[in-house]
């Protein structure tokens, strides 16, 4: 059992324009003007060490190979399907990632759309305030991620994902409860 | 062909896992790996954005980023205080905390209503980045 449990994060933001050249066929990328610079922060979240159920992370260690490891997700499921493990696949239902009602110390949710031999192409939304068609505030693209640390107004089981209509993708997630 | 816009942006997370107290922290085991999403912003933004460095914040909520963007940088930068920034997506709801030197970026939906401010008798400053 671990004593402790903490998410070092960062997030790098580049805000670029594309420019033509005289040739007008020939275009360079360059820093936004009004930044003119690359923009980013890090910072760790301190989460539990003793955390809801094994679902706080999609993933699954690679090495485990013992079925008593896991209290709360079916072994064989991510065993049996390594392949598998660590992904969800989402439509246009609202999917709860935690029915757990403590608040939400740190959350990452990454769209696995559109990498190499992936299935799937479309954006993830994600709501911080249950299924409420109106409140899927959060847009991430395929092979975007966003992470966030939750105040005390945020419960683990507040969030949902889901895709916009007719669409469907996979992603991974990590929801941890505060300490 | 106009000049056009894009925004290149990465999420990243490292969890780890201490197994005796005052030990060091290795690669959590429950998880494996490390995290990481970078992608481009699916939007069409059209516009250079609005940036500022500096913005005091104070316990009355900032309304400067509000109106519908398709992108949103959000960074405490402190102001000396080292106090909490809490946001808001949805105009009452403040559920994402960013301390001192920390940052939130994620594309939003255009109806998202984001406002930023600090916990009562608190005051610190953020840097931001917003696109529509």
């Amino acid at each position: 059992m671990a004593t402790g449990r903490r998410i070092p994060f960062s997030t790098y933001v580049v805000p670029t324009q594309s420019v033509e050249g005289e040739e007008t066929s020939i275009r360079h990328t360059e820093y936004v003007s009004t930044v003119n610079k690359a923009l980013g922060g890090k910072g760790t979240a301190t989460i539990n060490a003793a955390q809801w159920g094994d679902q706080w992370s999609s993933a699954t260690h690679p090495l485990i190979q013992n079925w008593e490891e896991f209290t709360t997700v079916n072994w064989e499921d991510v065993l049996i399907h390594p392949g598998e493990s660590g992904k969800i696949t989402v439509s246009t239902s609202g999917i709860q990632l935690s029915s757990d009602g403590n608040d939400c110390a740190f959350l990452y949710v990454k769209n696995l759309g559109n990498a190499d031999g992936a299935t799937y192409d479309d954006e993830v939304v994600v709501s911080l305030t249950g299924n409420n068609v109106n409140d899927y505030d959060i847009i991430i693209p395929p092979q975007g991620s966003v992470c966030l640390r939750g105040t005390t107004d945020l419960e683990c089981s507040e969030v949902y994902v889901k895709c916009n209509s007719g669409e469907t993708t996979q992603v991974e997630y990590l929801i941890a409860k505060r300490a | 062909m106009a000049t056009t816009y894009k925004v290149r942006y990465k999420n990243h997370c490292t969890p780890q896992e201490q197994i005796a107290s005052g030990g060091r922290y290795y690669l959590d085991s429950d998880v494996g790996k490390k995290l990481t999403g970078t992608c481009d912003t699916d939007a069409s933004i059209t516009t250079t954005g609005t940036y500022e460095d500096s913005l005091a914040i104070t316990s009355t909520a900032s309304s400067a980023l509000t109106s519908s963007h398709e992108f949103v940088f959000i960074k405490n930068t402190g102001g000396g205080s080292g106090n909490d920034v809490l946001i808001t997506l949805n105009n009452s709801n403040y559920q994402i905390l960013l301390s001192d030197g920390e940052a939130f970026a994620s594309e939003i939906d255009t109806s998202a209503v984001v406002k930023v401010k600090c916990a009562s008798s608190e005051d610190s400053t953020i840097e931001y980045f917003v696109t529509k």
